[in-house]
């Protein structure tokens, strides 16, 4: 915007303070009500002190912490997440692996397969994979919760696309200078995939840390639930206390808003590749 | 086959089966599952033998209303959801694709939403949908019509639940949009902008026959993706409306929830999710073709 | 201290034939260039010596050894690429210690070695750099070094020079060169260039279509091509090629060219089909029992101590465009009509089919 008119700069500022207010506004809203007094978050909402509180005080993140086990939810989503993101990775990568750059018999079918469950929505086979491991009598507990979602279409889909963007030669020197196929991935092509490793968890991780539907199926216990599970009991818990449920969204959403501003490059890296390339 | 290529081949299967299984164990069995349940009669407590009834359960879930309402529900939110998204998402990441200071910053805080869980997402936004005067909503739409609007219940109101849903989603996804389209923009070379302004083609003529079609493919992407979403609709429901009022904002995995856990007709539901599925995969293949035909152009 | 050798090679891309039927012999410690056009399977012969592509047909030999089941790292083989493939991640210590930690040798002789290709390639300073901190020119040193540490039977190079500007392809062109003779290992260098073939290759074995067309050291393929392609392929601006046109005229042969006779020393070979000038066999007249050629000038290119003279011959059907190098500075504009001196003591003779026939064997 560096010759604009001044009006055209004020109107294009004007629009962009527009849209932060749509988008950051409620994100604001949650902010602001989780540190004032529960009665005065529905009160004040039709005021401008929903967004910026009189005064300010931790109570509710307190509350929530003695009115339901938030510890224990947090640590089942993160038990769940870590599971999922750290065999994920390996499992998926692996794949992706074979797939680009190894010849297999069968190679392509299971290319083709790939392809195909990418199509697949999660709730579509939700109900018979729930009859089907409950029928294994497998059900509430952290495992259960991960290690569904561990094999990933699209994550395998991202790892084949970095890798077969690679440059050939690296891995061919590798082999020719003495490397066998595992220890050319290893040694040479993950330390290359820093990005194609990050992206992949990130996507992974934020796919997976506000699931709801598969949880709420699978567990009874509170002590396996994750914090999304969490945030709707507390929801339901009378007495109904707004500030408390707004301080649980602060808190469940801070570790993701952590890893996306931290790896914001690689997120956008690894979404908008799979977008541009289609 | 050479020893030589045995070797790698045994190396790629046994990278591949780890996912190979989880993938045929977590998709495609339980997919496979879903058809053939879909055909049978099992029922939650049913004494009823297991047996074979033809497509009884799709004849079923078309005969109830409440299955019909979600799918026409699912059908209206993705003819809205992906316009008004995907046009949001194309008018953000245009704005951010100038050069200015702390465009950083606006492209964070445009794309917070997508990484709120939809479970935070919902419970606060039915906050701000709150009924009467001291709602978010009714007091900001009060103030900006100076007194004109009528405060509502939004999520009781069978004519609002559903918009209320579909600007939540809109709300959460338009970033996703924005970041891939951003994307798409930074990857237009330069120079076609260049060319055409020598050619004395104006801002809107640039955008139409320069930036829309170096959108081709990530536009193609992102509507793909949200339509598929759009069928997807499920957290928003359950949390802010379970569906109701009368069914008005029920979607079809609301619908296939409700009948499978909530009444325990699994068949039906089966059914019912085949249905989703074929949907799903028509939708898909639709727009891939047409990604197709037209990514021939460049 | 290896031979090696192609015996009926056959390599087929799912079901495209690229090389149909190869043989090659490389002497032990041989220098051989493979040159030829892009696409005509240089690559890809390189890549099945070294076990990156596996054999459809035939055998490939090292040392009397067949190594077709043999995977890279059992071939003993080292291959500079075109991109150099320096591992990125790893410093430049590193990536010349690699292929020898691969082969489990002790650490102290991986450092004396790596030294000691420091020290032969002048990369003492940069061991701790990774790869993006170096130039161009020190990258490919850097792809040397990871070759030459092995100390492998083989050398494979392909096309190392060519991401170099020309300046530096010429200086370290010399310096591969005195690098092997050192050495003494066997090599096979690919490239596309002639400069770089005709200096550096003890022997050239030119390709074209997977096919060797011809192997021989460098002034023979020059003075002796054995077929039309090799003829046009090696020279710069390469040889003219026309249809002949012979007679016999009062005992004397003639040659028809752009439609006046020529003499000739001796008869044609009987089969001869088509004549090759090189454009170095023109000149300006200077002696009074030159035979002379008069052309109309296409275009006329000065490079300074000589002038490229382009012309068509207009007799034959479609004409190539034809190229005599003259020294001096001919006057004259395209259009105009210049005579030219012809020396047809060097003229090449070709059958229908292409290959080359020697001049006065009338077999
Ligand atoms: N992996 C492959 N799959 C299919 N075809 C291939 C493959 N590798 C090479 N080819 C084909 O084989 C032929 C020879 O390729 P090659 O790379 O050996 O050529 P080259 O002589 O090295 O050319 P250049 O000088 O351009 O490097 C080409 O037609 C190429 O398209
Ligand atoms: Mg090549």
């Amino acid at each position: 915007m560096n010759n604009m008119p001044w009006l055209r700069v004020l109107m294009a500022y004007g629009l962009l303070l527009a849209c932060t207010a749509v988008f950051f506004g409620p994100v604001l809203f949650m902010l602001s009500g989780s540190l004032k007094p529960d009665e005065l978050v529905l009160a004040e909402a039709g005021t401008w002190r929903a967004l910026v509180p009189e005064s300010v005080s931790l109570d509710n993140y307190r509350s929530v912490f003695e009115r339901v086990p938030f510890a224990s939810y947090l640590a089942s989503s993160l038990i769940i997440n870590g599971l999922i993101v750290g065999l994920g990775l390996m499992v998926n990568a692996f794949a992706g692996y074979a797939l680009a750059r190894l010849r297999w018999w069968g190679r392509n079918g299971v290319l083709v397969l790939v392809l195909a469950l990418l199509v697949i929505p999660f709730e579509a086979i939700a109900v018979p994979l729930f009859y089907q491991l409950s029928w294994l009598g497998w059900r509430d507990d952290h495992l259960v919760q991960a290690i569904p979602f561990v094999a990933n279409p699209l994550a395998i889909y991202l790892f084949y696309s970095f890798f077969l963007g690679l440059p050939r030669e690296l891995e061919e020197a590798a082999r020719i200078d003495g490397a066998g196929v595992l220890r050319t991935f290893f040694t040479i092509v993950i330390p290359n995939s820093a990005a194609a490793f990050a992206s992949v968890a990130i996507v992974l991780f934020l796919f997976h840390w506000g699931m709801y539907l598969w949880p709420l199926l699978m567990t009874t216990s509170e002590s396996v639930r994750p914090l999304p599970l969490g945030i709707a009991t507390f929801h339901t818990l009378p007495p109904l206390a707004w500030g408390d449920i707004l301080a649980f969204g602060v808190l469940m959403v801070l570790p993701v808003v952590v890893v996306f501003v931290v790896f914001q490059r690689w997120f956008v890296q690894g979404v908008a590749s799979v977008g541009v390339k289609g | 086959m050479t020893a030589l290529r045995h070797s790698e081949a045994r190396v790629g299967w046994w990278l591949t089966v780890p996912a190979l299984a989880g993938l045929a164990a977590f998709i495609l069995l339980p997919f496979v599952l879903a058809v053939m349940l879909s055909f049978t009669n099992l029922r939650m407590g049913s004494p009823l033998p297991v047996a074979f009834v033809g497509l009884d359960n799709y004849r079923l879930a078309f005969g109830e209303p409440a299955f019909r309402q979600g799918l026409f529900n699912n059908v209206l939110f993705a003819l809205i959801v992906v316009p008004v998204q995907t046009a949001l998402g194309l008018g953000l990441a245009v704005m951010l694709n100038n050069r200015f200071h702390g465009r950083w910053l606006f492209r964070t805080l445009f794309f917070m939403p997508v990484v709120f869980p939809l479970s935070l997402v919902a419970v606060v936004w039915v906050l701000i949908f709150a009924p009467g005067p001291d709602g978010v909503l009714n007091a900001v739409l009060g103030a900006l019509t100076l007194g004109v609007w009528e405060p509502r219940d939004f999520l009781n109101d069978p004519a609002w639940a559903l918009p209320a849903i579909m600007v939540t989603s809109i709300w959460q996804g338009a970033g996703f949009q924005m970041v891939i389209l951003l994307a798409g923009l930074q990857a237009i070379p330069r120079q076609l902008y260049e060319a055409a302004a020598v050619d004395g083609a104006g801002a809107l003529r640039r955008f139409l026959h320069v930036t829309l079609p170096g959108l081709r493919n990530p536009l193609i992407f992102v509507v793909i993706v949200t339509t598929i979403l759009s069928f997807r609709v499920f957290d928003q429901v359950r949390i802010m409306t379970r569906g109701g009022p009368q069914d008005a904002s029920t979607t079809v995995i609301h619908e296939v929830v409700r009948h499978a856990f909530d009444q325990g007709q699994v068949a039906p539901a089966a059914a019912m999710s085949v249905v989703f599925f074929l949907i799903v995969l028509a939708v898909t293949l639709a727009l891939r073709s047409l990604m197709r035909q037209q990514g021939t152009v460049r | 201290m290896a031979k090696v050798e192609f015996r009926r090679v056959r390599k087929d891309f799912d079901g495209q034939v690229v090389i149909p039927a190869l043989d090659l012999r490389v002497q032990d410690g041989e220098f051989m260039v493979l040159l030829g056009p892009s696409g005509c399977g240089k690559s890809t012969l390189l890549r099945l010596l070294a076990g990156l592509e596996s054999v459809s047909a035939g055998e490939i030999v090292i040392d009397g050894r067949v190594v077709n089941d043999l995977s890279p790292q059992a071939r003993n083989v080292a291959m500079v690429f075109q991109n150099y493939a320096l591992y990125p991640h790893m410093r430049v210590r590193d990536n010349l210690a690699f292929p020898l930690r691969m082969r489990g040798m002790k650490r102290a002789e991986i450092e004396r070695r790596v030294r000691e290709a420091a020290g032969v390639l002048g990369l003492e300073a940069l061991l701790d750099r990774r790869p993006g901190e170096l130039s161009g020119g020190q990258r490919q040193r850097v792809a040397m070094g990871r070759a030459i540490v092995r100390e492998p039977a083989v050398f494979l190079m392909d096309e190392p020079l060519s991401n170099l500007d020309a300046r530096l392809r010429v200086q370290i062109r010399t310096e591969i060169a005195a690098l092997q003779k050192r050495l003494g290992t066997t090599t096979l260098y690919v490239t596309h260039d002639q400069v770089e073939a005709m200096t550096l290759g003890q022997r050239v074995a030119v390709m074209e279509a997977g096919r060797v067309q011809q192997v021989d050291d460098p002034l023979t393929l020059y003075r002796e091509p054995a077929n039309r392609f090799v003829a046009g392929f090696l020279g710069n601006p390469p040889m003219n090629i026309f249809p002949v046109r012979a007679r016999t005229r009062d005992g004397r042969h003639q040659l028809q060219l752009a439609g006046q006779w020529l003499d000739l020393g001796e008869a044609p070979p009987g089969k001869a089909c088509f004549a090759g000038i090189r454009p170095e066999d023109f000149g300006l007249p200077a002696k009074a029992d030159d035979v002379t050629l008069t052309v109309q000038v296409e275009a006329l290119e000065s490079l300074g101590h000589e002038t490229l003279v382009y012309f068509r011959d207009a007799e034959v059907p479609s004409p190539a465009l034809c190229a005599g190098r003259v020294t001096g500075d001919p006057a004259g504009r395209p259009g105009d009509a210049l005579c030219l001196a012809v020396d047809l003591s060097g003229v090449h003779w070709f059958d229908a089919a292409g290959d080359a026939l020697r001049a006065g064997r009338s077999d």
